[in-house]
């Protein structure tokens, strides 16, 4: 990987995983300082990796580097505490997108990752396996799971509506 | 896998995360299509896929890194100020030695003949004749040349001056009346002092006043003038002195020139200037010599 190929994939790649930290971790300074870093890290290991595979690679490196932040910040697991019907404390109809945004921060985080990286990044499970370090069942059931959390979530802001 | 009743979430969820393959989704809009029942799950399972939002990192320059290159540093103040001390070396050295050369010169020019650089011709006549039968009336009236009529006329006077001290025996340091000191009749001697005047210098007509001498002067700053005798023949002839070495030379100034007539070079230049006007045959007895008035630069 040479400098043009890792000033490219600032270019192309900053975004999304801004995007991504940001999403899974819903703090603006630590996705900074998330992005920061793995980008740090790709420009130390650029002589050692491919450009083709360096997206996955600075992938890789944030969702591990967000892995050790949550952990040292030892961070809430939402999914065991999240109710079996949302709170109707609103008696606005919020859109479709901010329920969901809403029912996101019900996912815990290896579940948020995941569905970050499918929706957002377009990842395979596969592809999912090889960043998170879990295998393709892992990511499959994980996946899964959180999908049907948000459609009993949705089903249940209907309802409510 | 076919698609059933008990197992259509999973292949609900497969088909919205595009892990299956085309004809297995085949299955799946064919499996909806026979259970409309079914659709509504599957729209809500379709609404929890999240679009992309854009989302633009802030902070991106600061991400781009440049390659540290090694640097050609210029040293142009370097390379200028090594450049100024070689010049100044070599000007130096060159300095140095021009300086040496030209004290050698000097050195060597004060035993031999310095260069010699005509000044501007001035005619002497000599007449074979004149009025006192004495050795200063042999002195010569400078004719100078028209143009300087009146400077001429100047000096002129004082050379008459000076001769008829010197014939009266005013002249320190001379015998009165030195008769006796044999001077060739068409012979002369005369110097000047400096450019301005010229002067007789009585106490270097020494010991048999040899008109083939050349008579210079000390302590002059400027060059000394050198009138050089004509013989009886016109043949002019120049020789050593025997001027003691304190003639040569004092600490600002080069009084004589020791020439040699066997150098032919200087002698063939002293002969065309010293040319014999052919007019002055015509005229009586009276002999006209042309002086020729060298100025010595050193």
């Amino acid at each position: 990987m040479t400098e043009e190929d890792y000033n490219n994939c600032v270019k192309l790649y900053s975004d999304g995983l801004y995007r991504f930290m940001l999403k899974s971790t819903r703090q603006v300074e630590d996705a900074r300082d998330l992005v920061q870093s793995s980008f740090e890290k790709l420009w130390q290991h650029r002589s050692e990796i491919n450009a083709l595979k360096s997206k996955s690679y600075l992938f890789t490196i944030g969702y591990h580097k967000m892995i050790d932040l949550n952990r040292k910040n030892s961070r809430i697991d939402f999914l065991e505490s999240l109710p079996e019907r949302p709170e109707t404390s609103s008696k606005t109809s919020p859109r479709l997108k901010e329920i969901l945004e809403k029912a996101l921060n019900r996912l815990n985080e290896r579940q948020r990752s995941l569905v970050l990286l499918k929706d957002y990044e377009g990842y395979s499970y596969e592809e999912i396996a090889d960043i998170t370090g879990l295998n393709i069942t892992q990511v499959k059931v994980t996946l899964h799971r959180s999908r049907l959390i948000l459609k009993d979530w949705l089903v249940s802001v209907e309802n409510v509506l | 896998m076919d698609i059933n009743r008990n197992n259509y979430e999973t292949s609900f969820l497969l088909y919205l995360d595009r892990e299956l393959s085309p004809v297995e989704m085949l299955k799946v809009e064919k499996f909806l299509t026979e259970n409309p029942d079914l659709q509504k799950e599957f729209v809500l399972l379709q609404q929890t896929i999240f679009l992309p939002e854009q989302i633009e990192y802030d902070q991106k320059e600061q991400l781009f890194h440049k390659e540290e290159k090694r640097r050609i540093i210029p040293l142009y103040w370097l390379r200028i100020a090594a450049s100024v001390i070689i010049l100044l070396a070599a000007g130096w050295i060159i300095l140095t030695k021009v300086s040496n050369n030209h004290q050698r010169e000097m050195a060597v020019n004060n035993r031999n003949p310095l260069k010699i650089s005509p000044a501007p011709e001035k005619l002497v006549p000599v007449k074979k004749e004149l009025k006192n039968n004495t050795q200063t009336d042999r002195f010569v009236k400078k004719d100078i040349i028209e143009n300087n009529e009146q400077s001429n006329q100047s000096r002129e006077k004082e050379i008459t001056k000076k001769a008829a001290q010197f014939n009266q025996g005013n002249v320190k340091g001379l015998p009165q009346k030195n008769n006796s000191i044999p001077v060739p009749e068409e012979s002369f001697v005369a110097s000047q002092k400096s450019n301005a005047a010229l002067e007789i210098q009585p106490d270097r007509l020494h010991a048999g006043t040899d008109p083939k001498q050349i008579t210079a002067l000390q302590g002059t700053r400027t060059a000394a003038m050198v009138l050089i005798t004509a013989g009886a023949k016109d043949q002019i002839k120049v020789e050593n002195t025997d001027l003691k070495e304190q003639n040569f030379q004092t600490d600002n100034a080069i009084s004589v020139v020791a020439l040699d007539d066997q150098n032919k070079s200087i002698s063939g230049f002293i002969n065309k200037l010293t040319k014999r006007n052919p007019d002055d045959d015509k005229t009586n007895n009276a002999r006209k010599v042309r002086v020729s008035v060298f100025q010595i630069s050193y």
